[in-house]
């Protein structure tokens, strides 16, 4: 390795790579997470009740494959009749042959012959063409059993995975973004490295009031809440939030050409930040939730985007603290004697260096988001019903404390997840590193 | 540093008075309030009975007796084209539509706004109370539950303290198990037994809490397997019985309380340790430290005496987060042991639309929290006196 | 070789855990359903007889009663949720009572049933001479016309019982017998004598020292114009009768019934004991007992604690546990030799409501037409429902009218699941898929609605998300989308009220007694926004109900009871589902051990304790 960084110059971003290349578990962790992903992407082609291919009194159909709902369906006397694909009962056909999903249930179909918790060894029941009632054949098992309504566990635990591991990824990336920003502004700036002419803070000030009126007054109304998400709405009236600031600040430029609005006077941006994270922080997170999802009409993106909104502070004051201490590092005392940009120190030289203990926070908060979710499911808030996720799965292990296999797949599946994020975590940051394999 | 705590401690006032406010906003504008609860006789599970035909004027009558009826605020901000009338629509969703209605015929006047002030409105109400049955918070009266009539102030001291003992207990014993834990897996980094440990730690949040709690309640307090820890309440149901000494007492107390503590506990040790081995790799691989090294120290100075004070840093922050968990984050347990705690009142005053506790406990919690935060800045100084205060 | 580690832990945990699930027995799902006891005065309940006393059970003579959640208050006129009831029940007296053998209305504080005048509208009471407040003063009928004050006093916060009230008109006591006196109605109307089982009597000494009541009449307060809030005397009042202090401290707690609140501390329990020296402890009466010492309702929110509970026998009553519990309970033998348990059939149901009025911009209309409802109704699997969710206990529910009572029509038929039937109706009707797009949709008013529809459940119920998950799917069988809306209990209240919902699944809490219905089915409870979520009723309904409410002879009111029961069955405005079943357990350490068919089931002032050993002089108070 010496011998590549004596022949190319050093490059930050290849070394980290090269690092993380020779790190066999975290390798396989990246592995285990394309899996995952790969099972959330491929859910619809995983877990069906529709088959690939089937082949009923001599007509072959591709429910699962065609993009079309309705098919002409041929009964025994060679009738035809236009028939919807999803209100086919596929697997209790007669049919000559067919190619099935590997798992061949969807997640919310339930199957009253094998409902109330059926376990993964138990008997299984099944009614055949004629109607009648015998042992499951294997390949229609619920491999991982039901639950109360006899729904497909593993095609639960398949389809839950795009929700949990994307929402609980989505909402932590939206998350980590506003809270290393945040903080390392904080951090980096303190008290007094900012400071901004009267006028400038004056009209901000008077900004601030008009644009609170025009974003989450006027446009909230306008846009619709039946066809808009809140997640729209909110990044809508943020933008607009922002350009009425903007202007204000510009307006303020002007202003301070007058005289006694022209001294400077420094803006203490970490007390600001500090306090409205206290202010976030003290209103307890799972009760907050609550109360904006009773706002909120139940979708995945407004959940997503609600969990971040109370989880960044936890990772703004991680980083804020790191960077306090940074801040009197040589090499950032360094950086700015040498009369770097601002910007350019934080990002540069700051980050790479904050990040590492953030990393772990991130990664237990992908856990923590899923486990919301899943307390959120509990309580019946935020959470679209008929969505299956893995806390919901969870959940539903709540009524029949005997039917393990409602927690444990879920638990497993959320365990691997917050391992896999952790160990990627600690093996970028081990990456990123430069001061420990010196 | 006392010039800086007094300070701190003047900052909280206008934090307060924006949690507070934000509290109310939030719990206000929510659908759904709390008249419907009162005067519908509809049990929790959902099951009706008869009821009043009415039913319009009495929701006028207690919206107008709760003060429900009143603007928010101090001032108002809205659209110049619509009248003060408005606002005294108390219904959310008749409001909206009669906005709308002139909002959009309107021309361009909308657009500018226009501030309207109200001397009698909810905020004040809750400040200086309704001049019968309230004081008002500034004379310290957190007003009266909407629901059941009690004092706010007393279903808070009632059940605080159970959810201080629970959270302070668990963080405790958190701390004691993990900042060994997380210094061990930093020494020890890379060998197999800090790997499995790992792993054991990892699996702890995984799992919810209330599947745990079953767990050991299955386990520990089922007569089919082993009985001895009793599975819901914090203590017999009969009562102590009289006479019986202070020691007798939390003797009895004791096994009602193990089980919620596991569980209130577990899941942060995954975390703080984790912390805890991180910022003490951080701290081994500074400077520092292999001056120490070099000077020939033994390995366990090196890290008790030189790397675990510096690397408390990331730790401590997690401190502050102590109050609002007390008595935002237990719903569940409480639900499962039969805890006398603050979430689940919490959980249901916001189920029924309870402004005055929502916003009282909220308050609470925001002062609580910033004590934490106050703490835990005054324990950054002393860990690490590189951070200054006073400028 | 390192990332076996990684499973090392999960399959501990899983060995552990199926360890757990093994222990699983078949459940036997046959319910003994035991005879009801008829007695030769017409007395209706299961009779317990005395079991053998075995070492293993607790010698205190102390109930423990299991309580899922804990009242609001127990304030003795404001709030109306359920566990205050039941504990009212044993620390309150009532003028009339509703007697549990018999299901029929005996007299508690008065000494035999009103006579009624001839134009039915005085009923003309007579209280026992015995009865005594806490504090030795003799109940009067001063006491009476003070508790009907306080309960219309506009500024008494009891709005759940105010409109109960509204047909009372005066009370008007006897000038020679200060035990004696008149409740003058309104009008004539069938439940003037059972409006009283509600509200416990107070005693006017102890609420109003200064008589300020006393300067005001019953027909100022029934007075809508009546402005209240200017008297300050009678605001000061009011303000103090409100106060919590009479709902939640022990010290202000104070009721003529034969137990008394001790303790009650917050999530945890509520403790009655028993009165020293009752002025009605040598009675017969079953609501005068006081046998067991102490009546503790214990709280306890969690299933399977509960269920420890139980098998710890540390519980004795519980009339709130699941049927998947009480399955789970009696696969235990301990269990069953332990304790007297049954489900029982009560008045309650659970129904899916219809908006059959819609404003056609939020709501389509969809089901304004009742062939589309009874198709609908069709497609809904309420056998596999109840199977499923229920594991089969509940029974159908045909009627609005429960099939226990006699009211019931009994010429009216199930609505069989019949998919075929169903999509023939609505194919008939103009619903098809025109679009290939799964759904079916139609041209409504110049534009194409699909039939897609939300259903409203309640989110703290699982069974509900269960039910409605089920209906959903079978709908989506036959081409219709339903979406579920999980909403809390006000936002679901408001939303029914206000029209604002397509189909909102609900219970109705019925009762005994003759039902009044015109609080769920007229038209004006529809217009005003009240409980007529669906929209049903015309003129003609209307009359019908007005005619079954005030009409008392029942040879006249059962026919027309009837009528309307075969109205509201063809217009469709539910979709009915089932009674609710009640789960009562009971221990067997107690004798008369009887469970009744109505709330609270078990009269728990009445268990005795079987143990003889020594205990006699601590009963030595009660007669038994």
């Amino acid at each position: 390795m010496n011998k590549t960084q004596n022949i190319k110059p050093f490059s930050f971003r290849r070394h980290t790579w090269q690092q993380l290349k020779q790190n066999k578990i975290a390798f396989a962790a990246i592995w285990l997470l394309v899996f995952f992903v790969a099972l959330a992407v491929f859910a619809p082609w995983l877990a069906n009740d529709k088959p690939f291919y089937i082949s009923v009194n001599q007509h072959a159909y591709f429910p699962l494959l065609s993009l079309k709902n309705q098919v002409e369906f041929f009964d025994a006397n060679g009738k035809s009749e236009m028939m919807n694909v999803e209100q086919i009962d596929w697997k209790h056909l007669n049919y000559e042959s067919a190619i099935f999903p590997p798992i061949a249930y969807s997640a919310n179909t339930s199957d009253i012959l094998n409902s109330n918790y059926k376990s993964p060894n138990e008997e299984q029941q099944f009614k055949n063409a004629n109607g009648e009632i015998v042992e499951m054949p294997f390949r229609f098992r619920h491999f991982l059993g039901t639950n109360k309504r006899g729904e497909d566990v593993l095609s639960g635990l398949i389809y839950g995975a795009s929700v949990s591991l994307l929402g609980g990824v989505f909402s932590m990336l939206i998350a980590s973004m506003i809270g290393i920003f945040i903080g390392l502004i904080a951090g980096y700036f303190g008290d007094d490295k900012i400071k901004l002419q009267k006028g400038i803070v004056l009209s901000l000030l008077i900004g601030l009031v008009f644009a609170w009126f025009y974003a989450f007054d006027i446009s909230w109304n306008l846009l619709d809440e039946n066809s808009f998400s809140f997640f729209t709405q909110l990044l809508f009236c943020g933008l607009i939030f922002l350009l009425v600031l903007g202007i204000f600040y510009f307006i303020g430029k002007v202003l301070s050409k007058i005289a006694f609005l022209n001294s400077v006077i420094p803006i203490p941006l970490d007390n600001i930040i500090s306090r409205t994270i206290e202010v976030v922080v003290s209103l307890p997170t799972l009760l907050l939730i609550i109360t904006i999802a009773a706002i909120a009409k139940p979708s995945m993106l407004n959940l997503i985007c609600i969990i971040a909104l109370v989880q960044w502070t936890q990772i703004a004051r991680f980083i804020r603290a790191e960077m306090l201490r940074l801040r009197n590092a040589e090499f950032i005392q360094a950086a700015e004697v040498l009369g770097l940009k601002h910007l350019q120190i934080i990002f540069r030289h700051a980050l790479p260096n904050t990040v590492a203990p953030a990393l772990v926070s991130i990664s237990f908060g992908i856990a923590s988001a899923i486990l919301i979710e899943s307390s959120l499911s509990f309580l019946g808030v935020g959470v679209p019903v008929e969505q299956v996720t893995w806390g919901s799965l969870i959940n539903s292990g709540r009524e029949n404390f005997q039917a393990w296999w409602l927690v444990v797949f879920p638990g497993l599946c959320i365990f691997l997840t917050v391992l896999v994020y952790n160990i990627l975590g600690e093996a970028l940051r081990d990456a990123m590193d430069v001061k420990l394999k010196r | 540093m006392l010039r800086y705590i007094l300070k701190r401690l003047l900052f909280f006032i206008p934090t307060l008075i924006i949690i507070s406010l934000l509290a109310f906003v939030i719990s206000v504008k929510s659908p759904g309030n709390p008249v419907e609860r009162i005067i519908s006789s509809t049990q929790g599970g959902g099951e009706e009975s008869a009821t009043s035909a009415n039913h319009n004027d009495l929701v006028k009558f207690w919206k107008h007796k709760l003060g429900l009826d009143l603007p928010l605020f101090y001032f108002s901000m809205q659209s110049s084209v619509l009248p003060d009338s408005l606002q005294q629509i108390t219904d959310n969703d008749e409001r909206k539509i009669a906005e709308n209605k002139i909002l959009s015929n309107a021309g361009f006047q909308k657009f500018i706004p226009k501030i309207s002030f109200h001397f009698h409105n909810q905020y004040h109400r809750w400040l200086f109370g309704d001049g019968e049955t309230t004081k008002g918070i500034l004379r310290g009266d957190f007003g009266i539950s909407i629901i059941t009539q009690q004092k706010i102030a007393d279903l808070i001291s009632e059940k605080l303290p159970w959810s201080l003992f629970f959270s302070l207990c668990s963080i405790l014993i958190a701390y004691l198990i993990s900042i060994p834990l997380g210094v061990f897996a930093a020494s020890k980094k890379g060998t197999r037994l800090e790997k499995i440990v790992s792993i054991l730690v990892f699996m702890l949040p995984a799992l919810p809490a209330f599947w745990i709690a079953t767990l050991l309640m299955m386990t520990f307090s089922n007569p089919d397997v082993i009985n001895v820890l009793p599975s819901s309440g914090v203590k017999p149901v009969e009562g102590f019985t009289e006479g019986i000494s202070w020691f007798e007492k939390v003797k009895i107390t004791l096994p009602y309380l193990i089980l919620p503590i596991i569980c209130f506990t577990y899941s942060s040790i995954a975390f703080l340790s984790r912390t805890m081995r991180v910022g003490m790799l951080e701290t081994l691989s500074m400077d520092f430290i292999r001056t120490a090294r070099a000077k020939g120290l033994s390995e366990k100075t090196v890290i008790w005496k030189h790397a675990f004070r510096n690397s408390l840093l990331p730790i401590i922050t997690v401190f502050a987060n102590v109050f609002p968990m007390a008595i935002g984050g237990s719903v569940i347990l409480e639900t499962v042991f039969t805890l006398p705690g603050m979430g689940f009142s919490i959980y249901q005053a916001i189920g029924n639309h309870d402004y005055p506790v929502i916003v009282a406990v909220f308050t609470i919690t925001g002062f609580l929290t910033m004590l934490g935060y106050l703490v835990s800045d005054i324990l950054y100084a002393m860990v690490d006196p590189r951070i200054k205060f006073e400028k | 070789m390192k990332k076996y580690f990684f499973l090392l832990p999960a399959i501990a945990l899983l060995a552990y855990s199926c360890g757990c699930g093994s222990k699983k027995n078949k459940i036997e799902n046959s319910i003994s359903n035991k005879e009801i006891f008829t007695g030769a005065n017409g007395e209706k309940f299961i009779h317990n007889e005395d079991a053998e006393w075995k070492e293993s059970w607790s010698k205190e003579n102390m109930v423990v009663v299991h309580f899922p959640g804990e009242p609001a208050t127990l304030h003795p006129s404001n709030g109306g949720d359920e566990p205050r009831n039941i504990i009212n029940q044993y620390t309150q007296k009532y003028l009339m009572r509703y007697g549990l053998e018999k299901l029929n209305f005996v007299p508690d504080l008065a000494k035999d049933y009103p006579t009624i005048s001839a134009n039915k509208l005085e009923y003309t009471y007579e209280l026992r001479p015995e009865a005594k407040w806490d504090n030795g003063e003799a109940i009067t009928a001063k006491d009476i016309e003070f508790t009907f004050k306080v309960l219309k006093c506009p500024l008494v916060n009891n709005p759940q019982s105010k409109s109960y009230l509204e047909n009372l008109k005066d009370v008007v006591l006897d000038k020679s017998n200060p035990l004696k006196f008149t409740l003058v109605m309104v009008r004539e109307y069938v439940q003037n004598a059972d409006f009283m089982i509600d509200y416990p009597m107070l005693q006017k000494t102890f609420f109003d020292k200064q008589n300020v009541l006393d300067k005001f009449s019953l027909a100022q307060f029934s007075d809508k114009n009546f402005k209240a809030e200017n008297d300050k005397n009678l605001s000061a009042w009011a303000t103090a009768y409100n106060d919590a202090k009479y709902g939640m401290d022990v010290a202000f707690m104070t009721g003529a019934g034969p137990y008394k609140v001790v303790s009650w501390e917050h999530g945890q329990s509520i403790i009655l004991e028993k009165k020293k020296n009752y002025w009605a402890a040598n009675s017969d009466k079953l609501d005068d007992k006081a046998l067991p010492e102490k009546i503790i309702f214990k709280i306890n929110k969690d299933p399977n604690s509960t269920l420890l509970e139980f098998k710890s026998q540390k519980l004795d009553v519980s009339s709130a546990i699941s049927i998947g519990q009480l399955f789970q309970l009696r696969s235990d033998s301990n269990f069953n030799s332990n304790y007297h348990n049954y489900f029982l059939n009560t008045f309650n149901y659970t129904y899916v409501a219809l908006n059959t009025k819609p404003d056609g911009v939020k709501h389509k209309k969809i089901m304004t037409d009742k062939n589309v409802r009874r198709a609908l109704a069709l497609l809904t699997p309420v056998d596999d429902i109840l199977n499923v969710v229920f594991k089969g206990v509940p029974k159908r529910m045909v009627s609005v009218v429960s099939p226990m009572k006699k009211e019931y029509n009994v010429d009216l038929s199930l609505i069989a699941y019949d998919i075929e039937k169903a999509k023939k109706i609505l194919d008939d009707a103009g619903w098809k898929d025109s679009d290939g797009d799964g759904f079916r949709d139609k041209m409504v008013d110049g534009k194409k609605v699909k039939m897609e529809m939300d259903i409203n459940i309640l989110n703290n119920q699982v069974e509900w998300k269960d039910m409605a998950t089920m209906i959903a799917e079978s709908y989506a069988k036959a081409g219709i989308k339903l979406n579920l809306n999980a909403v809390e209990l006000p936002v679901w209240k408001e939303k029914c009220r206000a029209h604002d919902f397509d189909l909102a699944m609900g219970v109705w809490g019925g009762y005994s007694g003759a039902d009044d219905f015109s609080q769920l089915w007229k038209t004006e409870a529809w217009e005003k926004h009240g409980d007529n979520y669906s929209g049903f009723g015309d003129a003609n309904s209307d009359a019908l109900i007005d005619s079954c409410r005030f009409t008392v002879d029942d040879t006249k009111r059962i026919p027309m009871v009837k009528r309307f029961q075969k109205m509201v069955y063809d217009e469709q405005p539910y979709i009915l589902l089932n009674a609710n079943t009640r789960r009562v357990v009971l221990h067997k350490r107690f004798g008369n051990s009887n469970i009744y068919l109505q709330k609270p089931y078990v009269a728990l002032n009445n268990l005795k304790l079987l143990f003889s050993g020594g205990n006699e002089m601590k009963n030595g108070v009660s007669a038994n």
